[in-house]
């Protein structure tokens, strides 16, 4: 494992924003940190970096505790964040002629490639920067190197679409070398990268598991009824974010099985009349999700 | 990596870097070029406002040199580079000396080489002035950065660091009544800035490894918090044990073992202060015997404690309410002779009549200070620029009334603790009175801070003593007139203790007639 935590808690004070939580990042993974504003992800991430020192549990990165990251380990992990803050006078050409030496590792062609992908204004001053350009050289800053870890906290929160295209192209160039722990809402743009997600709730993980596993079991369901649909006082807890309009019915099944559909949806409902599944996209998942725990209603 | 950091440090920062050096070097010109006489004091007021700016110039450099890898908070990109913080702070100091100090440096070893001293006197004066800056302001100045985010954060933090001590020795003057420091205005004033300095220095020394390899905010933002709180209590430790503390650091302790003081009312009662009518000021007449030649006794304080003659308290405090070195107890000799003094009593003016005109005890406390003869020169009274290695490079001139001789002298390093100036014509045998100047620091390494590592000083002497009162009119004839230079450092430091048993104070007030008994 990249990444491990185990029982990890941080307290702000009396405010528990880590309770707990129990985390395995897989080697060339791109692993999804999902969850609402303020379920723990940036903490976790700050933990992990040891830039936050945790309250209790254990946090374990490329092998070594959290709290004991040596500039051996900091060689071999790229950093990006939404509120990084970068030496504000120097230039971009400056600060990463500045950094090359840190990294025995650094590779100039891929520093250039990144660089014209990017469309840096190697010249302009950090300060002169926008948000997205900022975002972009931080991306700029973090992959030559070729890191083994690559953690990424809301890199593309406020950026503008194009941006976010670049960056995410940006990272591609670096996807499969390196294992990515990414924080993001942006879940279209990451879905293609994602090979791992784990669902973050009031600093507890509320599940782990590969985006196969996750988008296999997790099936939006349409069943066309027979009369109009209304919705049946018990529905199981599996089924989600539940539908009806007309004679039809909608509802996101989180324990999906194509074998015992049928007769699992007649069941509950009956009249079944065309029963059609389809898969979730990411972005869904997370609202479906984050619906259910909103209404308290989640069953995974 | 030291180097690498080092280097972009410099490329951010060396515009600010060359202008501060800049303003060294000019401070360093100057106050070479300004003539050690103290004049005109428009210009010397500029000048000194600008070396103070030269300084606040290098604070700002060492502030802007540590935020360039702000400490506090976790959104900095430099935490997660593989910078070793021990490559990082090296680097910080590297700069701090290569960079900020050395301009200082510099400065102060070319004023004192322009002004004709040796290289080695000017680099020992210029390395002390260096080092304390560096120890007592540098190092802090870059703590409170190390704890801080924006150099306002760090203005804010100095000014209320300034305002909390402030508050704090005021309080501490009230707590005890009112009445001044216990260490203004005296030779043993030292004590607290060097006190003060030692606490900022090992609070720098103990916060920046702590925000450098820990950054432990909290931790070293509390130390700070520590320190300033200390700050205040260190200006109000007792005079006693502050003297003590001086006395322990006497040069040449044996030579105050012979030295008496002793009531001696065969010389009478003092003559009346000018413009004194007070009942309550008491001129209690002494001899001080054993004293050394070359050599003369300063009281830097005197208390006095008043009792009935059945052991009443009836008063206690210092034998005077005004500041100043020379109040207390004057007592000058350069031959091996008794002098004779009076040590004035300065009561409150509300103080019970009975006091003054009833039989009292009177005991005196005396902490006194010996100085000693260090060096004897002497250069020509008019326009002379001569250099002796323990006063310096010193001139004379006229001054514009034609009636003082103005001298002005100045030395790479701390200027002498106490100065004597005697005019002299030898070619009438005249010799005017001995003119002392003193300005006493007890430290035992006295360090010149501001406006350079030059100190320049010197005074006024009067020609009317060697000149009759009918040539007061005419040019002064100056050929071959001297001025004596006698320069004294304090070498022992004690204390004195008088009892008198039965007195009755109202005999020693001071009498209308401005002669003094002994003279008359």
């Amino acid at each position: 494992m990249m990444v491990q935590t185990k029982n990890l808690c941080k307290n702000f004070g009396r405010f528990g924003a880590l309770r707990g939580l129990t985390l395995n990042v897989p080697e060339g993974s791109a692993f999804a940190l999902l969850g609402a504003n303020g379920a723990g992800k940036t903490t976790t991430i700050k933990v992990l970096m040891n830039l936050l020192q945790p309250t209790a549990g254990s946090a374990v990165v490329l092998g070594v505790d959290s709290r004991r990251i040596s500039p051996r380990e900091l060689a071999q992990i790229g950093y990006v964040s939404e509120n990084q803050q970068m030496p504000e006078g120097m230039t971009v050409a400056a600060y990463i002629r500045y950094l090359r030496p840190f990294y025995a590792t650094w590779d100039c062609a891929l520093e250039a490639q990144m660089l014209r992908n990017l469309r840096l204004p190697v010249d302009r001053r950090i300060r002169e920067m926008s948000h997205g350009m900022r975002m972009k050289m931080a991306l700029a800053c973090a992959l030559p190197f070729r890191p083994r870890l690559l953690v990424l906290d809301e890199p593309l929160s406020g950026l503008d679409p194009l941006v976010r295209d670049e960056f995410m192209e940006g990272l591609k160039l670096q996807i499969g070398e390196t294992t990515v722990l990414i924080s993001s809402h942006e879940l279209a743009e990451i879905e293609d990268i994602t090979t791992h997600v784990a669902y973050i709730d009031q600093g507890e993980v509320l599940f782990q598991e590969t985006k196969c596993g996750l988008t296999g079991r997790l099936r939006e369901v349409r069943v066309t009824l027979d009369a109009e649909a209304h919705l049946p006082p018990q529905l199981p807890k599996h089924w989600l974010d539940v539908r009806a309009s007309g004679n039809t019915l909608t509802f996101v099944d989180t324990q999906f099985s194509e074998a015992d559909l049928a007769s699992r949806v007649a069941s509950v409902l009956g009249g079944v009349r065309t029963i059609a599944v389809q898969p979730v996209a990411l972005r869904s998942i997370y609202t479906t999700l984050a619906r259910a725990i909103r209404d308290r209603s989640l069953s995974l | 990596m030291i180097w690498n950091i080092f280097k972009k440090d410099f490329a951010q920062l060396w515009p600010l870097a060359l202008i501060v050096a800049l303003m060294h070097l000019a401070n360093a010109a100057i106050w070479f070029f300004l003539e050690p006489f103290g004049e005109p004091r428009g210009l010397i007021t500029i000048a000194q406002v600008f070396s103070y700016l030269a300084l606040l110039g290098s604070l700002v450099l060492i502030v802007l040199l540590v935020h360039q890898e702000v400490l506090p908070g976790v959104s900095q990109d430099w935490v997660i580079r593989p910078i070793r913080r021990r490559d990082l702070l090296l680097a910080k100091l590297l700069f701090l000396l290569a960079i900020v100090q050395s301009p200082m440096l510099l400065a102060d070893v070319a004023h004192a080489i322009a002004a004709g001293f040796p290289f080695a006197t000017a680099l020992a004066a210029a390395l002390s002035r260096n080092a304390f800056i560096l120890l007592s302001l540098s190092l802090p100045v870059f703590a409170i950065a190390a704890v801080t985010k924006t150099l306002v954060h760090v203005a804010a933090a100095l000014i209320s660091i300034w305002l909390f001590v402030v508050l704090g020795i005021g309080l501490g003057i009230l707590a005890r009544g009112g009445g001044a420091p216990i260490f203004a205005a005296n030779g043993i004033q030292w004590m607290t800035p060097a006190w003060w300095s030692l606490l900022a220095c090992s609070t720098a020394l103990l916060v920046i490894p702590v925000q450098y390899f820990r950054r432990s905010t909290h931790a070293a933002r509390g130390m700070v918090a520590a320190a300033v709180l200390l700050a205040p209590l260190l200006s109000l430790a007792p005079w006693a044990q502050a003297f003590s503390v001086q006395q322990h650091l006497s040069p040449h302790p044996a030579l105050s073992t012979p030295v008496t003081i002793a009531f001696d009312p065969a010389l009478g009662r003092s003559a009346a202060e000018p413009n004194s009518r007070s009942r309550t000021v008491i001129f209690l007449p002494i001899r001080v015997t054993g004293l050394p030649p070359d050599s003369f006794l300063m009281n830097d304080r005197a208390e006095v404690r008043i009792l009935s003659r059945d052991g009443v308290a009836l008063y206690r405090g210092r034998t005077i309410a005004a500041l100043g070195y020379h109040d207390d107890f004057p007592a000058r000799t350069t031959a091996v002779k008794a002098v004779v003094t009076y040590q004035r009593i300065e009561l409150p003016e509300n103080i019970p009549a009975r006091v003054l005109t009833n039989p009292v005890r009177v005991e005196l406390v005396d902490s006194l200070t010996l100085f000693h003869l260090e060096a004897e020169d002497s250069i020509p009274a008019l326009n002379a620029d001569a250099n002796s290695s323990a006063f310096g490079r010193c001139r004379t001139k006229l001054d514009d009334e034609a009636d003082d001789i103005e001298l002005g002298c100045e030395k790479p390093g701390a200027a002498p603790a106490c100065t004597s100036t005697t005019l002299e014509n030898p070619a009438q045998a005249v010799r005017g009175p001995e003119t002392f100047a003193c300005d006493p620091d007890y430290a035992p390494h006295p360090v010149h801070i501001v406006p350079d590592g030059v100190s320049q000083f010197g005074s006024h002497i009067s020609l009317r003593d060697l000149r009759e009162p009918k040539d007061m009119e005419k040019p002064p004839q100056l050929d071959g007139v001297r001025v004596i230079l006698r320069s004294f450092q304090p070498a022992a430091h004690f204390t004195r203790r008088l009892v008198l048993p039965a007195i009755r104070l109202q005999d020693w007030a001071a009498s209308q007639d401005p002669t003094p008994a002994h003279v008359r």
